[in-house]
């Protein structure tokens, strides 16, 4: 696995370029290369099994790359190692907050304090987001898709009027908006209301 | 600027100077225009959700690439394979052991040939039924079976429950999720609700919105609730061929005392570990 540091620039240089395909690589590098350093660290530290530490495994490079793509982590300060491992220790807070209160702020680890721990949340979310699903599935693949690209991974327009082949970046716009209006309606033609 | 742009640009805090000033103002005294911002926000916050869980599915197919080379790698080394004996057999010691052309030919080959066509019958026998398991969706349709209207049978509810459990018992799913999703509203609490949401989402073809509607009752529900959530939960990926994780499902209603569904996890998972 290449350095952590060149990895991590790797990264925000294809975020920036909108290379949805070759960000995927990177991030699947980073996933492959820290695995098995942090489960057996998991394991170890906390005593959960291999299953769990799995899971939390996962949960922390979802929201390592949300971190990422909303520009919070833009630079780094200390190792990415450090990072992914303070993100993991503090899914584990959360995790196990539930059966033993609130967790004080000042055990989620420094280094990720400034970050966008929501998506443990987010996931817990359901009536709105279940319907807005529905919604979306009813869209074409390629309004899907933009509205992916810009509304999820914050790509900037040129970026993706390039990579999904637009004549310009005012055409990838107004094909945004177009679905955007067209997820609207779905949403105000159906009898339930958000 | 059109409408859509105005509040896109106002959530993104794109909105400065004037056109803030007079944004705020007009959302002061326009309710409609305020109901549409909120629901800009919950649509954004959807798409963000959908792009997530996208995101999260390829993370899983990571964890299961990286654990089968785990297990492939344990195996490798556990059972190394065994050296050859003849590496080092000289040219002179393999002509002495050249039998004679012709003398015991016909013998020695009835005597190879019959052991050998019973250990190819006995391996065909072994092997059919692994070679030609059930599929995985055929495994699904002979095991799943809908989550039973307990409604009509009691002549329960208002008007709105019995028009969504119609569209559930006439297998519209899409309509009977809307319903469903509608009441649970003002009833967030009411469990045998998120079933037939969940059910409605997986036969709509709805895989993320299934399972986390099933993560939701087993986390929250009772036990009547829990366990067939459970279930459901390992037929949701079995539907959608994820085998590592209908198996791990399966395991976890077997090593739980008394599960409802227990001695159809089992039959289900003995066939699983066929495929």
């Amino acid at each position: 696995m290449k350095e952590g540091r060149m990895l991590f620039e790797q990264i925000l240089s294809a975020h920036h370029s909108g290379d949805e395909g070759r960000l995927e690589k990177l991030m699947e590098e980073i996933y492959t290369g820290y695995r098995p350093e942090f489960l057996s660290w998991l394991q170890r530290e906390f005593q959960i099994s291999a299953y769990y530490a799995s899971e939390i495994y996962q949960k922390t490079m979802v929201i390592f790359y949300s971190n990422i793509k909303n520009g919070k982590l833009h630079t780094l300060t200390s190792k990415l190692k450090t990072y992914i491992f303070g993100i993991g220790k503090h899914v584990l807070f959360e995790l196990r907050r539930e059966d033993k209160g609130s967790t004080p702020y000042d055990e989620i680890p420094l280094e990720v304090q400034g970050l966008d721990l929501g998506y443990l949340e987010r996931e817990k979310q359901q009536h709105q987001d279940s319907l807005v699903q529905l919604f979306l599935s009813k869209l074409s693949e390629k309004c899907r898709k933009i509205l992916e690209l810009y509304y999820f991974h914050n790509f900037s327009m040129e970026a993706i009027a390039n990579n999904l082949n637009y004549q310009s970046e005012d055409v990838a716009k107004k094909s945004k908006y177009e679905c955007l209006k067209r997820l609207r309606k779905l949403a105000n033609d159906s009898s339930v209301r958000l | 600027m059109e409408e859509m742009e105005l509040i896109e640009a106002y959530v993104e805090g794109k909105l400065a100077g004037e056109s803030l000033i007079s944004f705020e103002a007009q959302l002061q005294s326009d309710a409609v225009l305020r109901n549409e911002v909120a629901q800009f926000r919950v649509l954004i916050s959807g798409i963000n959700l959908a792009g997530e869980r996208k995101f999260s599915q390829k993370v899983r197919e990571w964890e299961k690439a990286a654990t089968l080379l785990d297990q492939a790698t344990q195996q490798s080394q556990a059972s190394p394979l065994p050296q050859s004996a003849e590496t080092t057999t000289s040219a002179a010691a393999k002509s002495d052991q050249t039998p004679e052309p012709g003398r015991t030919a016909s013998l020695t080959w009835l005597y190879a040939a019959v052991p050998t066509a019973v250990m190819v019958i006995l391996l065909a026998i072994w092997v059919y039924p692994h070679l030609f398991p059930p599929s995985m969706e055929e495994l699904y349709t002979q095991n799943f079976v809908p989550y039973p209207d307990l409604y009509t049978s009691m002549g329960d509810g208002p008007d709105a429950r019995q028009a969504a459990i119609a569209f559930y018992n006439e297998q519209n799913y899409e309509q009977a999720a809307e319903s469903f999703t509608h009441i649970l509203q003002t009833q967030s609490k009411d469990y045998q609700l998120y079933m037939y949401v969940g059910i409605s989402y997986l036969e709509s073809g709805l895989k993320a919105e299934a399972l986390q509607t099933f993560d939701h009752i087993i986390a929250n529900a009772p036990n009547n609730y829990r366990e067939p959530a459970q279930w459901y939960k390992a037929l949701t990926y079995l539907k959608y061929k994820q085998l590592g994780e209908s198996r791990d499902m399966l395991q976890i209603i077997l090593a739980q005392e008394s599960h409802a569904y227990q001695a159809r996890a089992q039959r289900l998972l003995k066939k699983l570990r066929k495929l």
